[in-house]
């Protein structure tokens, strides 16, 4: 009896130690309220653009849905901040940061970082260069 | 001590057969960026969702997943963004009448449309597969990733098969005779052995050496 009441509390431990990953304390969401922030990290600028959508029902085809459209919107706020009015753009070293639901919403982030800017703009150009100095052979 | 050790084996033994698919893959879906010697490494990773546990449903999968992470690099790299609203208007009037008298119904419908689109197009060069892995039944997960080293070397293959193809062309006609075995027809009323699920696995070799 001894025994397996022993097993048993090392069974409940072992359990709990199981489950303990899965319990992450949560971040907010979203972590910043809804709009397009700026924020300075050294000396390089970051812009974070946050959005909202609301799924049409609850399943999670509709969640999906609301997810790409929190997506866009992001990156309509982060046009619109950059450029008001602008309908169309071009941007460079966009990162989605996170897409997170709460209360029935959906809510994306979006980063615009100087320094991702200078990454793709440095590997557009060595493709660039790669593909000038020796193009792929056709038939 | 000996129903101890094995209640504790018995609760271990699920986690042990779950890890081996995407449950321990170091990357969730998404893009890095890191500055290195000579330029950045992107590293991309994307999943696709598996319907069947069945070997064709995997490549399948495995496949988008992989376009799926290109596609995420060329985002970064370029992306367009366009945002267009339109507002319609219409009303809808109706007039009826009865005996008491004469009604009319007005009903006005305003539409609102939205349309947000964001796209990308990029020829790349020097991407290279790095690591997947699969859970049985659900998903597939791929990375892939972008170095000035993968750059180099795939600009390096390419100038060398132009370089070789110039000096020594490939024969084009006459030279090769024609194939005359006709492949094996399938022996009529086959019956196709079921296909095999696919174990979960998890491929992270080369994605610790990137």
């Amino acid at each position: 009896m001894r025994v397996f009441a022993g097993s048993a509390l090392v069974g409940v431990w072992a359990v709990l130690a199981a489950a303990l990953p899965t319990v992450a304390i949560s971040d907010p969401c979203p972590a910043l309220a809804v709009g397009v922030h700026e924020v300075m990290a050294g000396t390089s600028k970051i812009l974070i653009s946050v959005a909202k959508a609301t799924p049409l029902s609850e399943d999670e085809g509709s969640y999906s849905l609301a997810e790409a459209e929190a997506r866009l919107e992001a990156r309509r706020g982060l046009m619109n901040y950059l450029s008001p009015k602008l309908k169309q753009a071009q941007l460079s070293g966009l990162v989605d940061v996170s897409v997170c639901r709460s209360n029935g919403e959906v809510f994306a982030t979006l980063q615009l970082d100087e320094a991702n800017v200078r990454r793709a703009a440095k590997m557009q150009d060595m493709i660039r260069e790669s593909l000038t100095k020796n193009p792929t052979p056709k038939p | 001590m000996k129903k101890s050790i094995i209640s504790i084996a018995i609760l271990a033994l699920p986690m042990i057969a779950h890890g081996a698919g995407c449950e321990d893959y170091p990357y969730s879906d998404g893009i890095s960026a890191e500055d290195v010697a000579g330029g950045t490494k992107i590293l991309a990773t994307a999943t696709a969702s598996v319907s069947f546990d069945d070997a064709d449903s995997v490549r399948d999968a495995k496949d988008e997943a992989t376009l799926l992470a290109k596609a995420a690099i060329s985002k970064f790299l370029t992306e367009s963004i366009s945002s267009d609203e339109a507002i319609n208007k219409a009303v809808n009037e109706t007039k009826s009448m009865t005996g008491a008298g004469k009604a009319a119904v007005r009903k006005e419908v305003i539409e609102r449309v939205k349309t947000l689109r964001n796209s990308s197009q990029a020829l790349l060069r020097g991407v290279v597969p790095l690591g997947d892995c699969y859970t049985k039944g659900s998903e597939v997960r791929v990375s892939v990733g972008l170095k000035p080293e993968t750059i180099n070397a795939a600009g390096n293959l390419a100038g060398g098969i132009t370089d070789s193809v110039a000096s020594q062309p490939t024969p084009t006609s006459g030279a090769m005779a024609p194939a005359t075995a006709a492949p094996t027809p399938a022996p009529s009323g086959t019956v196709r052995t079921p296909s095999q699920g696919v174990d979960s696995h998890s491929n992270t070799e080369r994605l610790k050496n990137f």
